[in-house]
This record gives structure tokens, C-alpha cells and sequence, in this order.
């Protein structure tokens, strides 16, 4: 299985990462229908992909630039695989403000939020139709989550991917600390680091190299943050969704960090083009 | 020593009892089986916004000196926050959101008309102190005593857990071996700890036979059932029906794995039987459990508390759901009892009401329980089908096909049952009366025999030539 797993990634380095995400996500939408009762029916799907394809295609177009459309695919699936809700005009909604946020909220030429997170988000504050079952991904898969995560390291390079591992390693901190704090047992945190939801949001949205701080210093005192942040939403103020929230309340804080620590700005390796 | 049975649940309830403590949410101190999952616990959770009321009851059958109620709470309550509740308005929602069995009979298939849906009975029931200054010696503060209606209750806060535990152990709650450290969990949770217990005199003045539910109101932002008290004995697993009542839709964990049971499954007609649907929904609750490891919540029940179909009880009156907490609906007091039957959704009170139903234990619930409200006011409900087939003549061609295909129908509805509850299937198609190897043991009517997808060929050619 994982040397099946590590020939898929030798074959897959080189090739555009964003391929890769759309992989896995398609895999774990296809994995929870077929083993844990997702529900996703076809219509939500496609108002997703159709509102995303088609503002990503207006907004392209109105500003002259060529078609692309890897980046609406992940941001997408991001959506169908996260945000239920009880009509499919919300997540239509989600997809929108997600691809809008990336050609209208900008500043010093780099979209300020994360598009599918501010989707996500915009929808779970506006109506009480919408929301997240963090729940649902059970403890099951967070193995299979956990070796997808670190594919995703391997493609694109530990660097690159240290706003996620730092998140990840510095929410695990926190959550042992409390368990010690509190005196409880070790398979509280662990059962609380398992949730597919969290390994999903770290992996596979936090990840975004075009809305996380261009240098290292500046993604490892990002991760770090928004899992402090996160952290705090959770277990001090009660508030569900929080690691969701924390990315959305500290996007702005990256122009910041670039001020501070300089780095490259990142591009895909890969533009597609239709 | 006084006899300590103890429940835990989560509000963090704990019951005293004798020699061993058993937990409020599912695990009860050996009793005769009775009910349909003894030793379980019930718990009505009415929340909206930061408002919450609970409601708690157990199916506790001992001696009523030996109650003893302890549950984490996060706020000193006030008499005012604290009530009990009839136990037979519980008894309705556990009617009302029941699984259920409906018949259907199959009409004459030479004259075919409507279908129309029977309820069959529904499965109903899933079944002032001392020593205030030793308290203040081991760091235990009494924060309120109350007397509500049969019960004592104290709340307590307490510096650290060895000494809450040491008072509670010399008041007569006998708490199990390794309650310290959940017990000090929740303290610095800045949790406090309500404790109940019978107050015999008031108990025997009450007239009532059983203990009536406790019912206590406080404002959190944790939409939560704290369960861990529950499960530190690790004798085995508890079992928990959490109904919720909300404005918005259904109610689900968002740290575990909310299950819909398999529902909407043609059953045998024996299962009809006395004590036959009781033992199919015990298998096959056990079934689903083990297909998920343990690790999953269940869910029985998600309506629109307006209206039911089919009924296994009407929808609660405005004053029921007063009674149990819903505190937006029927502030004037009006009952409203509704009717029996299909009645169209969207109409008066704004509750949508959940059953969730957990076997749990420490091995595969380490956490409390954590729900979220969620947007879907879509229907569920546990429902099975008995289709009784036409025991008439029926000679047409469409007759002739009927019953031709029967054997197949109800070969996969033994099927189904076995996979439903890991039964021997030839047991079942013994007691459904057909053939070990699919052909049925009788059809009137003329049909040919053969059940399984193997007699493909019964289909072919019709009648065999005579």
C-alpha cells in the first residue's frame, strides 16, 4: 500500500500539486459516500462547480487574463467535502465569495484570504442553514489523512509547507498541555488530534502557498498563531468551527509577516489552460 | 456505608450507589431486564442559543435510598434553575420518537389500488447536609443546598478532587475507583457538581412509584453532555438516548460520528410477534455498533415536532414541551394536543426534535459528548416494514406473476434481516416458513415455488407446461 502510495508520488513530483489536492479530494468525497454515509447529493456538487467555473470565467475574462481553472477545482471540492447545507443556493454562495474574494480582495497584488476558508465562513455567519460536520469523517481515516497530508509535503517541499506543519504540531502542543493540565488521559488529545475535519483543514486548506506568508519564519509564526487562536476559540469561548475561523480572522495578519520577513512570492509551477 | 449507585452524566451526573457506582448515562447497577436496553439513561437537551435545560432520568429500580445523582455543571444554580418533570411526558417523546414498525398489505394483485400505511405497535420504550465544616476542612464548599420536590440536592465546588472525592465518599456516595481524576478534570474546568439524592420523606408524600426526571436551566456556550464519569468503572458499555430540542434542525456530535441506523427495510412478518420487534431492534442496534467499531452515535429520530408519519404517539402538546424545557413555545399555557397522522410540516411551533441513541464506553468514547445544532430539517426515522402478501386467489396473469415472484421478495427480505442483525439466515427463512434453499412453503394462489436469485428461470417461461 505505501509502496504503491510512494511510486504515486515519484510519478506525481513535477507535475502541478494542485493536481495532486484535487486527487485526494475527489478520493475522500468518493471514500465517505461509499463507507460513511455522506450525503453530498449531485445538484450540490454541481451548483459548486458551476457557480466556481463560471465567476472564475467572468472575472478572467473581465480582466483579460487567460483561463484557468485548477485552482476553482480545488477550491470546490475545499467547499463539497466541508460546508453542508440545507439548500444548494448556500454553497452556490460559498463558491462564489470564494472565487470572488481572489480577484477583489487584494492588497500589494496577493488575494488576502484563503478562498474557500472565506467562503466557508461568510456562509456559516449568515444563515443558520449552513454548517460543518466535523464529525462526520469519524477516526477512522486519520491515518490514510495523515500519509495524504505528508504527500502534499513531499510535493511541494517542507518549506512550503510549514504553515501547516506548524499549525499541526503547535495545536498538538496545546491540546497535550491541556490534557496534562487537566490531568487527563492521553487518549483525549489523541482522539481530539484524529478528527478528519482538523487533518483535512491542516493539510489541504491551510496549506495555500498563495495566502500564507512568503518566508519561513513568517509560516512557522503563522501556523503557530492560528492553531494558539484556533486553540482559544475552541476551548476557552466554546465557538465550533474555530480552526476555520482563526484562518479567516488571521489572513490579514500575512501582509503583516511579509512586511516583517521577507520572502519569494509563490506561483504554481503549473498554469492549466483551456 | 450507605449504597451508592452513581450516574454520570453529562452535565457530568453522577449517581451514588452501593457498592458500586453506575453511571446516569447508561451503565445501572444490575436490575431485572425489563426494559428494552436496561440500565440505560434518558436525557432531554432543549438548547438554544447559550440556553440550555436538561432534563434526566434513568430507569433506576432500587431502593430509593440508594439514589444519588452526580453531574458536573457549569455554574451554580439557583432553586429556580433546578425542577423535576413527569415522567410521563418523557415516556411521550420516547413514544413519539420511537423506531417503529409499520405493516402494509398487499392488495389483490388483479385489482390493484392504494397502498395504504398501518403504524403496528411501536417499539415504546427503548427501552440539607452535614459536616458543612468537614466540607471546609477538605476544601469542599457547599455552594447551595435546595430540597426539589423528592430530592436533596447540594452543589458543590471544591478546591481539588481528592477532597471532594474524600466528602462525597464520607457523605455515602461511593465513588468508583478512578473518578479523581475526571473529578478534577471538570474543577478546573471551572465546572461545579450537582449531587441529588432521594429525600425519602418527600419521596413518600410525592405518591409517585418512580423517580421522576430532574430538570436543571443554565445559560453555556458548551453544547455538551459530559459522559466520562459515566465510564470510569469500565464494566462494560452504557446506553444513552439524548433527545434534543431546537429551533433550527438536527442535532448532531461533532466529535464523534453521528450514524443514521438502517432504516426503511421490508422485515419479516414475525417479527410482529411478541417481543419479536424488541428483539430485532436490540440485534440490530448491536449490528450497526459493531459495523462502526463502537465509535459512532446513532441516530433514531429527526422530525418537525408539528406532525408525525406514521404516528407511534402524537407530537407533544405546548404544554409537554414547556413542561420538558422548550421555553419559546406556548408561553400562555395552551395544550394544543395535536392530531394523529399526516399533518402538514411548517405550521405552529418552531421544534425539531432529535433522538440520538449511544452505547458508549471509555475504550471508544474517551470525550464528552459534543453537538452542534445543524441546519438539515430534513426527516429521519427508524421504520420497518412488514408488506403482508395477498392470501387470496388470483388467477389473472398479473396474479400469476405476484406470486411467482414472491418467494424471490421474501428471500431477500430474510436477507436483509440476517445482514440487518447478523442472524442465521436459514433461521429466518425457517420461522418465515420457506425452504432452506429458497422455495416457499406455501402460496396460495396457484404460483410456482422458488425464492432465490439462482431461480431466475421461474420468471421465464410462466406456468409450467402441463
Amino acid at each position: 500500500m505505501c509502496a504503491i502510495f510512494a511510486q504515486f508520488l515519484r510519478l506525481a513530483k513535477g507535475v502541478d500539486p494542485r493536481y495532486y489536492q484535487l486527487a485526494v479530494q475527489c478520493s475522500l468525497l468518493l471514500v465517505g459516500t461509499l463507507t460513511l454515509q455522506f450525503t453530498v447529493p449531485w445538484w450540490n456538487i454541481a451548483a459548486v462547480l458551476a457557480t466556481a467555473l463560471l465567476t472564475q470565467w467572468g472575472f478572467l475574462r473581465w480582466y483579460g487574463l487567460p483561463l484557468q481553472t485548477l485552482s476553482a477545482l480545488n477550491t470546490s471540492f475545499s467547499i463539497i467535502i466541508l460546508l453542508y447545507a440545507a439548500h444548494w443556493g448556500w454553497l452556490a454562495l460559498a463558491a462564489a465569495i470564494s472565487i470572488a474574494s481572489k480577484f477583489l480582495i487584494r492588497i500589494q497584488g496577493r488575494h488576502v484570504f484563503n478562498p474557500s476558508n472565506i467562503g466557508i465562513v461568510a456562509v456559516l455567519l449568515a444563515t443558520d442553514s449552513a454548517w460543518v460536520a466535523h464529525g462526520k469523517w469519524g477516526h477512522a481515516l486519520w491515518l490514510g489523512l495523515l500519509l495524504a497530508g505528508f504527500g502534499l509535503v513531499w510535493l511541494l517541499g517542507w518549506r512550503q509547507m510549514l504553515t501547516s506543519l506548524a499549525f499541526l504540531a503547535a495545536y498538538a502542543g496545546l491540546l497535550a498541555g491541556r490534557a496534562l493540565w487537566l490531568g487527563d488521559p492521553w487518549a483525549i488529545p489523541l482522539h481530539q488530534l484524529q478528527n478528519g475535519a482538523l487533518l483535512i483543514f491542516t493539510f489541504f486548506m491551510l496549506s495555500d502557498p498563495m495566502t500564507t506568508p512568503q518566508s519561513t519564519a513568517g509560516r512557522l509564526l503563522f501556523g503557530v498563531w492560528v492553531a494558539v487562536l484556533g486553540w482559544t476559540l475552541q476551548f476557552r469561548l466554546f465557538i465550533p468551527n474555530a480552526f476555520l475561523y482563526a484562518l479567516a480572522a488571521s489572513s490579514p495578519l500575512v501582509l503583516l509577516i511579509n512586511g516583517r520577513f521577507a520572502g519569494a512570492p509563490f506561483h504554481w509551477p503549473v498554469r492549466s489552460q483551456t | 456505608m450507605k449504597k451508592t449507585m452513581l450516574g454520570l452524566l453529562g452535565m457530568a451526573a453522577l449517581l451514588g450507589a452501593s457498592s458500586q457506582a453506575a453511571a446516569f448515562c447508561g451503565f445501572y447497577v444490575a436490575k431485572a431486564d425489563t426494559g428494552l436496553f436496561n440500565e440505560s439513561s434518558q436525557v432531554v437537551y432543549v438548547r438554544d442559543e447559550s440556553r440550555n435545560v436538561v432534563t434526566m432520568a434513568s430507569d433506576f429500580k432500587g431502593d430509593m435510598k440508594d439514589f444519588a445523582l452526580v453531574v458536573p455543571v457549569p455554574t451554580v444554580l439557583q432553586r429556580e434553575q433546578i425542577n423535576v418533570a413527569n415522567n410521563a411526558t418523557l415516556k411521550h417523546l420516547d413514544d413519539y420518537s420511537a423506531p417503529r414498525l409499520v405493516e402494509y398489505f398487499d392488495e389483490d394483485p388483479c385489482a390493484p389500488t392504494m397502498d395504504m400505511a398501518m403504524p403496528a405497535p411501536a417499539m415504546m420504550e427503548a427501552a440539607p447536609m452535614r459536616g458543612q465544616q468537614r466540607a471546609t476542612e477538605l476544601g469542599v464548599k457547599i455552594e447551595a443546598q435546595y430540597t426539589v420536590a423528592e430530592y436533596d440536592i447540594l452543589l458543590l465546588s471544591a478546591k481539588e478532587s481528592g477532597g471532594l472525592i474524600t466528602w462525597l465518599t464520607e457523605q455515602g456516595y461511593k465513588l468508583p475507583p478512578g473518578a479523581e481524576p475526571v473529578v478534577g478534570s471538570y474543577l478546573k474546568q471551572n465546572m461545579k457538581f450537582f449531587v441529588a439524592k432521594v429525600n425519602l420523606q418527600e419521596y413518600s408524600k410525592s405518591g409517585f412509584t418512580r423517580l421522576r426526571p430532574i430538570q436543571i436551566a443554565y445559560n453555556n456556550d458548551r453544547f455538551m453532555l459530559p459522559i466520562r464519569l459515566g465510564t470510569v468503572n469500565a464494566q462494560g458499555k452504557q446506553e444513552l438516548f439524548v433527545y434534543a430540542l431546537t429551533r433550527k434542525g438536527r442535532v448532531e456530535t461533532t466529535n464523534y460520528r453521528t450514524v443514521k441506523l438502517p432504516s426503511d427495510l421490508d422485515v419479516p412478518e414475525y417479527i410482529k410477534g411478541k417481543d419479536e420487534f424488541a428483539s430485532f431492534y436490540r440485534d440490530m442496534f448491536r449490528t450497526a455498533v459493531d459495523k462502526e467499531n463502537g465509535k459512532a452515535v446513532f441516530l433514531e429520530y429527526a422530525w418537525d415536532m408539528n406532525w408525525c408519519d406514521p404516528c407511534a404517539a402524537d407530537p407533544l402538546s405546548d404544554k409537554e414541551l414547556r413542561e420538558l424545557g422548550v421555553f419559546w413555545v406556548g408561553a400562555d399555557g395552551g395544550a394544543q394536543p395535536q392530531t394523529r397522522g399526516i399533518m402538514p410540516p411548517g405550521q405552529g411551533r418552531d421544534v425539531y426534535v432529535t433522538r440520538l441513541h449511544v452505547r458508549y464506553d471509555r475504550a471508544n468514547f474517551p470525550e464528552d459528548l459534543m453537538f452542534q445544532a445543524t441546519g438539515d430539517r430534513e426527516n429521519f426515522q427508524g421504520r420497518y416494514i412488514i408488506r403482508h402478501p395477498f392470501k387470496g386467489e388470483a388467477t389473472c396473469d398479473a396474479g400469476k406473476q405476484y406470486f411467482r415472484e414472491l418467494p424471490k421478495r421474501q428471500g431477500k427480505v430474510a436477507e436483509t434481516l440476517a445482514r440487518l442483525t447478523n442472524r442465521d439466515v436459514n433461521g429466518i427463512r425457517t420461522k418465515m416458513g420457506l425452504g432452506q434453499g429458497g422455495s416457499a412453503g406455501n402460496s396460495s394462489g396457484g404460483g410456482s415455488s422458488g425464492g432465490g436469485d439462482d431461480d431466475w428461470w421461474n420468471s421465464m417461461w410462466g406456468q409450467p407446461v402441463k
